[in-house]
């Protein structure tokens, strides 16, 4: 059961209205990792994110999710899982707890005394009509709703931009705070634009652009493979050169894969250095 | 004993590594005695919100370095194996010393001025001053 | 059970809040009523107090049909709710919900195929006299009680009900197609016995707008998202106001003195409307026109009703086409305007009465040339039975159409009026909440008793004798005075408004209203 991927997702194309939102996306995350979803707006992050749950189906591909498809979710599955959307879809006219023990009392591993503890945690009060909350509150919410139950498995969808410093880091911590079924790990995938956050948890990052994949792998092994070239002259297209730019009249800024790029590719003596997840951000999307 | 991490995620550096560095360089320095325990797993990764998978790995990394060894009921602590070898602390000096010398290269400073600048900043600064995290290794 | 209990709130909330439950719950109660007066007591043909079992048939059939449109609705949310879909076990707890649904419709189906039944039966006798039980001339003495309801009438009657509702299930369920639109097909439906030639009406009217439905979210809706999922939208900035706003702008800003600023603020406050809703109301407003009975038939029983729906229609239609929007008001926030602030109430009144004076006027243009076109070509049928018969005289033609849209235009004004008279109300969110509903309300009884004073009082207008004349006036000319009565007395209140609250008060009411549209259509867009 341990070696099934928390998410496996084959070959995902989704298109609609003449936009690609996926193109031929293909992954894995390993049970207990952390994943971060990062892109520009409209790489297709959330589109990723809900076909891989089974909220939107795609035009092909298909995607498991803790080995069951996602489009034909067990109740035993869907118990373990965890979902915050960019904008959650709460039940305007309850109140927060009724709210919470609504979706609460269908999982079976629901504690309310948890869900209460949260609440406090995430400063919800819990009296309050749902309709009556800003966005922010809406989605602390929501976060609520989706730890209350301690899933196996976390998806964020961009869950984290309305909560202030104190309270994002609160809520990275509350990841960490139990242990899945089986005594692993929870497995995370969260999407965000606070590379900082990310920076914090993610052991592996995945950039989309435009619908694909542009680099995936664990997060230690990016920062301590991939570098920043800057050249005289642009270094053709191939292997391990991720993204090509010219900064200056004669100079083109690359940025290179130190581990399959071949060795007579740059010329020699360039200077490599190394990127934090926000330069890499910007080196390959700009 | 109370080894304080200064973690930065958004640095070129993996945390892990940051890690790592900095318990080299407390051991290296003698901040840490033999014996003294590292703060659990758990407890740092609580602390700077950061994933308790990168912590671990950071420590199964310093055990294997053989720094510190895993003892039951205490968790992490210190190895009795110091002093480290001279060349040991002069490999965790050197990247600080490389990023020392590339900015002396950028403001044009000769050999000599560079020398007298580190000699003085040497004297200057006393032994609880040096933040363990205080350079940044960029290579 | 606490869990019951939250359920059952999910429940109300899902479907408007209590007062809708309540509501379905005096429906079958009315239709059980309606059913138990049809049994104790055989009525002749024309007894007048077979009104009440029409109306019983109509009442159950509806809340039956309801009740099937809102098993789609839960199925549709059901599986759209991200958080609903993605909870184990919430596949069963909405059948539960469905199940339970069911159950109360079944309830009530047995009124609905009894009381449709009935009535089928006596529109066939209506029809063809002498044929079945009655004898020619027909005996119109003779009581009819449901022992003479044949048995095939029933199983007919159970059969289209049942054959809707399956309809209405595979329409509705699978495709995300509106939950508002299938109103029109049940309400079709509810006046459709298998004895009346549009029986297949409500069925062609759901295949057509799930059809449309599906040509629009397939080739012109640009985003998934906008059937599958909610997603925050991202508008599109329009730098240029639509023709009309712009050219009114122009006008007010050459417009001089006093009156001046008035018309500079209104024109400020003039929010564009939707072109769709416009449209839509407009529409609506002229199938109103088209729909006036005749007024030169002679009094037959249940003409009455026919009259009676007329005049409260006439409420409906002016409150959708004169319906007071949320103005921008925030805009006037920072223009040293306080010291007109007594002059607001007529400023927001000439915002609204424009608006609704414009589309009025739009929907009496279009129900006159469309009342012309069916009277030429001589279809739909039921428009050239002796209710609807415009026959060839001007004032069936002209006449009557003109009094009424009098009418309507009066109780425009009388709205815009009523709702720009205080200031306290506009600031309340309850207050803009409630008073759309309190003037629908108030409206008609205050009309229902003038026409009771003029009906008793004026010789020639007695007994419903020319009612359109008692429509235009009461309508177009005491209801109007008595709501510019009104707005003067309050007048004062202006002085003292605040502008802020009024601001925040309608911008939350415009938010609501548009959230409540979006769940209601279930357009994620």
């Amino acid at each position: 059961m341990n070696d099934t991927p928390a998410v496996s997702v084959e070959h995902l194309s989704l298109r609609y209205g003449g936009v690609t939102a996926l193109d031929d996306v293909s992954l894995s995350v390993e049970r207990g990792s952390v994943l971060a979803v990062v892109g520009r707006n409209g790489a297709g992050k959330s589109s990723l994110l809900q076909c891989m749950l089974g909220l939107i189906v795609p035009q092909s591909g298909n995607s498991q999710l803790l080995g069951c498809p996602s489009l034909d979710l067990t109740d035993d599955v869907k118990a373990r899982l965890g979902y915050v959307s960019q904008s959650p879809e709460l039940f305007e006219w309850l109140r927060v707890g009724e709210q919470i023990s609504l979706i609460g009392g269908l999982y079976p591993n629901w504690s309310e005394r948890r869900a209460r503890a949260l609440c406090a945690r995430f400063s919800i009060a819990d009296d309050m009509k749902v309709r009556a909350l800003s966005l922010g509150e809406k989605q602390r919410l929501a976060i609520v709703i989706a730890l209350a139950h301690q899933p196996d498995l976390l998806v964020f969808d961009e869950p984290v931009a309305s909560l202030d410093p104190v309270g994002r880091r609160d809520f990275l911590r509350a990841f960490f705070e139990h242990e899945a079924r089986d005594g692993a790990p929870v497995t995370v995938v969260i999407s965000s634009h606070l590379l900082e956050d990310l920076e914090r948890i993610a052991t592996h990052v995945l950039f989309l652009e435009g619908g694909r994949i542009q680099l995936l792998g664990a997060r230690d092994e990016i920062s301590e493979r991939v570098r920043l070239a800057v050249t005289a002259h642009p270094i053709a297209e191939q292997r391990g050169i991720l993204k090509r730019r010219q900064i200056a009249a004669d100079q083109w800024q690359h940025v290179v894969d130190t581990r399959t790029v071949a060795n007579d590719a740059l010329p020699p003596n360039t200077a490599l250095s190394a990127l934090g997840l926000g330069d890499l951000f910007e080196a390959l999307n700009t | 004993m109370n080894i304080l991490f200064v973690i930065e995620p958004s640095s070129a550096t993996p945390i892990y590594r940051q890690i790592v560095d900095q318990v080299a360089r407390a051991v290296a320095a003698g901040n840490v005695q033999p014996g003294d325990e590292l703060p659990s797993v758990r407890a740092v990764a609580e602390r700077y919100a950061i994933n308790p998978m990168t912590v671990s790995k950071a420590y199964s990394l310093l055990e294997s370095q053989g720094l510190v060894e895993r003892r039951r009921g205490l968790g992490m602590v210190i190895r009795a194996t110091v002093p480290v070898a001279m060349e040991t602390r002069l490999a965790l000096l050197r990247p600080a010393i490389e990023h020392a010398v590339a900015v002396s290269r950028q403001l044009g400073l000769t050999h000599d001025e560079a020398l007298t600048a580190f000699r003085d900043a040497f004297a200057d600064t006393s032994q609880q001053d040096i933040d363990p995290s205080a350079h940044k290794d960029r290579p | 059970m606490k869990n019951m209990r939250v359920l059952l709130r999910f429940a109300a909330g899902l479907f408007g809040g209590h007062w809708v439950a309540a509501l379905w719950l005096c429906a079958i109660a009315l239709s059980w009523v309606a059913l138990g007066l049809g049994l104790m007591r055989p009525m002749t043909l024309l007894d007048a107090k077979r009104a009440y079992l029409d109306m019983g048939a109509m009442l159950a059939s509806v809340t039956a049909l309801i009740g099937v449109l809102a098993v789609t609705y839960v199925r549709n949310i059901s599986s759209r709710n991200a958080l609903w879909k993605l909870a184990p076990n919430s596949e069963r707890v909405t059948m539960r919900l469905c199940g339970a649904i069911m159950t109360v419709s079944a309830v009530v189906a047995i009124p609905a195929v009894m009381l449709r039944a009935n009535a089928a039966t006596t529109d066939r006798l209506h029809r063809v006299p002498g044929r079945l039980l009655w004898g020619d001339p027909p005996d119109l003495t003779r009581t009819f009680s449901f022992a003479d309801v044949p048995a095939h009438a029933y199983a007919a009657e159970a059969l289209m009900l049942a054959a809707f509702s399956a309809f209405l299930l595979l329409c509705f369920r699978r495709s995300g197609a509106t939950f508002a639109t299938g109103y029109l097909p049940v309400y079709w439906a509810a006046t459709q016995t298998s004895a009346r030639s549009l029986w297949w009406l409500p069925f062609a009217a759901c295949a057509v707008i799930v059809v449309v439905e599906y040509v629009w979210r397939t080739w012109l809706s640009s985003h998934v998202e906008t059937y599958l999922r909610r997603a925050p939208k991202v508008q599109p900035k329009k730098s240029r106001p639509p023709w009309l706003t712009a050219w009114r702008q122009r006008k007010a800003a050459r417009s001089p003195g006093r009156e001046g600023v008035d018309a500079r603020l209104a024109a400020l406050l003039a929010l564009p409307t939707g072109i769709g809703m416009t449209a839509l109301s407009v529409i609506f407003g002229a199938l109103y026109l088209v729909l006036l009975p005749s007024d030169a038939v002679e009094q037959r029983p249940g003409e009455w009703i026919l009259r009676f729906i007329t005049w409260v229609f006439a409420y409906v239609v002016a409150s959708v086409l004169a319906r007071p929007a949320a103005l921008p008001v925030m805009r006037l926030a920072l223009l040293p305007v306080g010291h007109r602030r007594a002059q607001f109430g007529e400023v927001f009144l000439k915002v609204w009465w424009r608006e609704s004076c414009t589309k009025v006027l739009w929907a009496a243009l279009l129900g006159l040339t469309l009342r012309a076109l069916c009277g030429a070509l001589g279809w739909p049928n039921f428009l050239q039975g002796p209710a609807f018969s415009h026959g060839a005289t001007l004032q069936q033609w002209v006449v009557v159409p003109l009094a009424h849209i009098v009418g309507v235009l009066g109780i425009a004004r009388s709205i815009g009026l009523f709702s720009s008279a205080s200031p306290r109300v506009l600031a309340s969110i309850n207050g803009l909440t409630l008073l759309p509903l309190a003037l629908m309300i108030v409206l008609p009884l205050l009309a229902f008793g003038c026409k009771w004073l003029i009906e008793h009082n004026v010789e020639a207008l007695a007994n419903g004798r020319l009612g359109f004349v008692t429509f235009a006036l009461v309508n177009g000319a005491i209801i109007p005075a008595i709501a510019w009565g009104a707005s003067r007395m309050c007048r004062y209140q202006w002085r003292t408004a605040s502008l802020p609250a009024i601001s925040s008060s309608m911008h939350i009411w415009s938010e609501r209203l548009r959230k409540m549209s979006a769940d209601l259509s279930g357009s994620r867009a």
